[in-house]
């Protein structure tokens, strides 16, 4: 019991240091009053409350992760029903499909960006129907919420799409081939027998897909700037880096952080023993 | 497993090797600027016999860079280049210069700038100047405005096409200063007569700025300039450079002196300054590459190639006919207020411009409440 | 007809999901100049190697890549080093074993703004700020790829049939012979493959590599920082040796990923 259990240690000892030390101290830095090192403060907090641009982050931060995944998880989907099925040169169509999630995040969104951009790739093919070049990631336009939102769907879909792919693979043939049988015709069998086999890993997934993009960070920062489409992440980082508060980053931080935890509980409760 | 074992052998050899005759400075400069300024380094290498590594970084990142090495006590960057609005708060990671080192290169070096690098000793030295002007679209104005009344005018005749950097941030300050001095205002009160007056035109210009206005900073209020949407606003050289780059400038977009206010013409200097970390793994080296570029040789050619403005006074900015708005405002550069609490008067002008310009707020009772809160409250 | 109708269909997202890859390429081997123009060439003009030239000559490429390269294999050290005795010891208590699950899901999930600032804080007063060798950063990418190093490091070792250890342990040999000649062997190509993950995960990283890292700078900051200011014929040059390692790795792995190796994972 206890011999096996030494071997768990250094782990443990990691966790603690890089991150049990981090985020109290993250906390404490949250608290504390800038100026003048009082603490408890809620200095901090009081000055993202005072900050538009706050707001903005959390506002987005709250509308993005629902569309994100939506957009996912659907497409994530389709893809699935599309490429698991005896096509020609499937091996080659899902490997291609899982390029925009094998590409580094950074190399993806300095592709998406180039493609977005005023002289961009999307408005000249747009010119060649007449149509007048968009600013599509100019920041305080809907166009770049909503290209946050489509690049970033872009780039995680192969994730759902393999979890997915494995799923329907481990489908039961019976029940398909009882479903066919029956004279289901194909969108009766995906709506009575493949979707409800498939809820547990649909369900996985959003969870998962929901708290990864509660993080996100880089998207709209490469994309448009922190104050373009600004969410919690790319706050406290403006906060840390051109403003130099430690303080207002720390509690943005938090604020993310709750909100992280918050949406984990679900997947906290789902823990069974193995 | 082995391969593995390999890499990491590698790893910490070349980790390792103390690479003691490379010196690292960083510095803010623009993809486009780096292969000029990296050649001019090149030269001093070829003399000296060391290799410098450039890294451009943002200055907020300098900035925290030097003040972990300074906590740590030994660090890995040489030489620094900070904005002039960061000095103050930098001062006590950088090493003050030696006076006896730098042997007659300050005299050659415009005095208002070194001033402001001599906080607690001279720590900074400039390493390029900057201060505003005005960019306009030839395209859609005959003329850019001269005075107030004209720039009213344009202002009226073109709806929504002013822009100002209006971002709650330091460049905000960089546009209202330059109306509050050419009023006679001092800069470093709220409520005199020049800032009355430069408050005034604020609100008579507030109903046809640009929406966007409220958000502009450097890189989106020149991005705005060069779709179209705006016909006139105030930035820094070095957007004349990206213009030029574009085939904007100086067809299209041509830059001109701010215009005239009651009390004449004003702008406001800005530029970089460079120092050397307190933790400098190779300070003399470092010393050396500042005495090289700071000399007069080097400063012609950054001049001539990357269109930047030296701080040395024997060396005259270039020629380029897209910064002639520029260089006809030399004589009107003015330093911002060198005041302890500067951060504090920033925001206060900051305010006050976004109540009359975004929230319709009359001129004096903005002022009133922006000085309020800088006199009474916290800082 | 509908055969071909999916078919179809499965082509055109496919090719559409190539795209980027296939104009970062374009972008890396053609003059700058061909990408700023207007209206934008889809199709390579000139081919030429000016820019991955360019770009050594401006920033310091080549010890990026080699600092890359260099925190990606100290991570696959440390967090294997971390994780394969973490699975070996909650292999036989289910208490550890949830205990583990639920602080490694905390690890996953908190962002990593929330501890880079702490963390900087941390490795200012360590020295491991900004250091040359990235060490700093191989810390902060252990804790990131923990999770998913373990939980694959932990199904390739449950996989191991008991019955092959209990026939060696019959034999006579001792625990530790047992674990070096029977159980790691046997679960080698599950920790291949966390190698490999690891590896990924730590040569892609960016928001640490950011925060972390300020002069010594592995690949990706180093492309945001092209990519920011404008200038695609030189960001691409980066982005085409981030490519390399990255393509390949999943490609090597992409038949473990179908087949469910992330299917213990909360992947």
């Amino acid at each position: 019991m206890t011999r096996p259990g030494l071997a768990a240690l250094p782990l443990a000892a990691w966790l603690l240091v890089f991150l049990a030390w981090p985020a109290v101290y993250a906390v404490r830095l949250a608290f504390t009053d800038p100026a003048g090192g009082a603490f408890p403060s809620l200095e901090p907090f009081r000055a993202l409350a005072g900050d538009p641009l706050f707001w903005r982050a959390f506002a987005n931060n709250a509308l993005l992760p629902p569309l994100v995944v939506a957009l996912e998880v659907v497409g994530g989907l389709a893809l699935a029903l599309l490429l698991a099925g005896r096509l020609p040169a499937r091996r080659w169509l899902r490997t291609a499909v899982l390029v925009p999630f094998a590409l580094p995040e950074v190399v993806f969104l300095a592709i998406a960006r180039h493609l977005l951009a005023p002289r961009g790739y999307l408005n000249g093919v747009l010119a060649g129907f007449g149509v007048e070049p968009t600013p599509w990631l100019a920041p305080g336009h809907a166009t770049a919420f909503a290209a946050v939102v489509l690049v970033d769907a872009w780039h995680t879909t192969p994730i759902v799409f393999l979890m997915l792919l494995s799923a329907l693979a481990a489908l039961p043939r019976e029940v398909e081939q009882a479903a066919r049988l029956d004279g289901a015709g194909d969108v009766r069998r995906f709506a009575y027998v493949t979707l409800p086999l498939l809820a547990p890993t649909l369900a996985a997934a959003i969870l998962l897909r929901g708290l990864d993009a509660l993080r996100i960070f880089a998207t709209p920062l490469v994309l448009t700037g922190v104050e373009g489409v600004p969410v919690l992440s790319s706050y406290a980082y403006h906060q840390w880096s051109d403003q130099g508060s430690d303080g207002a980053a720390a509690a943005a931080g938090v604020v993310l952080a709750v909100l992280c935890v918050l949406a984990a509980i679900p997947l906290l409760a789902r823990r069974s023993p193995a | 497993m082995t391969a593995v074992r390999a890499l990491l052998v590698a790893t910490l050899l070349a980790a390792a090797c103390g690479r003691s005759d490379r010196i690292t400075v960083a510095l803010a400069v623009l993809p486009s600027e780096l292969p000029a300024y990296r050649a001019v380094v090149s030269e001093w290498e070829r003399t000296s016999g060391r290799r410098v590594v450039l890294v451009p970084q943002g200055y907020g990142d300098i900035r925290r860079a030097i003040a972990a090495e300074a906590a740590a006590g030994r660090g890995t960057i040489d030489l620094v280049e900070l904005d002039v609005y960061s000095l103050a708060t930098a001062a006590a990671a950088v090493r003050p210069f030696d006076p006896a080192a730098l042997a007659g290169l300050t005299d050659a070096l415009d005095p208002a700038a070194v001033r402001a690098g001599s906080i607690d000793g001279l720590r900074f030295l400039p390493h390029r100047l900057s201060w505003a002007a005005l960019v306009w679209d030839a395209t859609v104005l005959d003329r850019p405005p001269d005075t107030w009344s004209d720039l009213l005018a344009v202002a009226r005749a073109h709806p929504g096409r002013i822009g100002f950097k209006g971002a709650r941030y330091e460049g905000l300050t960089c546009d209202v200063l330059p109306f509050v001095w050419s009023a006679g205002g001092r800069g470093d009160v709220l409520d005199d007569a020049g800032a009355r007056a430069a408050f005034e035109l604020f609100a008579d210009l507030a109903p046809y700025l640009h929406p966007d206005s409220a958000t502009f900073k450097e890189p989106t209020i020149a991005e705005a300039m060069a779709r179209g949407e705006l016909i006139l606003h105030l930035n820094w050289p070095t957007v004349m450079t990206t213009y030029t780059a574009l085939g904007l400038a100086p067809g299209r977009l041509r830059s001109a002196p701010l215009p005239r206010g009651p009390a004449g013409r004003a702008t406001v200097l800005g530029g970089a300054y460079v120092a050397i970390p307190r933790n400098a793994p190779h300070p003399d080296a470092a010393l050396a590459l500042v005495r090289w570029v700071l000399g007069r040789g080097v400063q012609a050619r950054l001049a001539r190639e990357l269109g930047w403005f030296s701080p040395r006074t024997d060396v005259p900015p270039a020629s380029d006919p897209a910064l002639a708005g520029f260089v006809a405002m030399r004589g009107a550069v003015r330093p911002r207020p060198e005041r302890p609490d500067y951060a504090a008067l920033s925001r206060a002008w900051q305010d006050a411009f976004r109540d009359v310009a975004f929230h319709g707020a009359p001129p004096e009772a903005a002022l009133a409440a922006a000085g309020h809160g800088l006199r009474g409250g916290r800082p | 007809m509908r055969r071909v109708f999916l078919l179809g269909a499965a082509v055109a997202v496919a090719l559409f999901d190539v795209m980027p890859l296939f104009l970062v390429l374009k972008q890396a081997f053609t003059p700058e100049r061909e990408s700023l123009a207007w209206p934008p060439a889809w199709l390579p003009g000139r081919v030429t190697l000016a820019n991955f030239r360019s770009a050594a000559a401006v920033v310091d490429l080549l010890p990026a890549l080699g600092r890359s390269a260099g925190v990606a294999a100290f991570t696959v050290v440390v967090t294997l080093a971390l994780a394969v005795p973490a699975a070996l010891a909650t292999r036989r208590s289910a208490r550890a074993d949830r205990a583990l699950d639920g602080v490694l899901v905390l690890v996953r999930v908190l962002p990593s703004i929330a501890l880079a600032v702490p963390l900087a804080v941390l490795f200012v007063h360590a020295g491991l700020y900004n250091h040359p060798a990235g060490l700093g950063l191989v810390a902060a990418h252990a804790l990131v790829t923990l999770p998913l190093g373990y939980l694959v490091a932990r199904g390739g070792i449950r996989a191991v049939p008991r019955d092959v250890e209990d026939a060696a342990r019959l034999d006579g040999a001792s625990a530790a012979r047992v674990l070096r000649h029977v159980t790691l062997p046997l679960a080698r190509p599950a920790l291949g493959a966390a190698a490999l993950l690891v590896f990924l995960v730590s040569w892609d990283e960016f928001a640490y590599a950011l925060l972390l890292q300020v002069t010594n700078r592995p690949l990706p900051p180093l492309l945001y920082y092209f990519t920011a200011f404008g200038h695609p014929g030189l960001a691409s040059a980066v982005a085409a040796l981030m490519l390399v390692p990255a393509l390949v790795i999943v490609l090597v792995l992409e038949p473990s990923l179908r087949g469910g190796v992330l299917s213990g994972s909360a992947r």
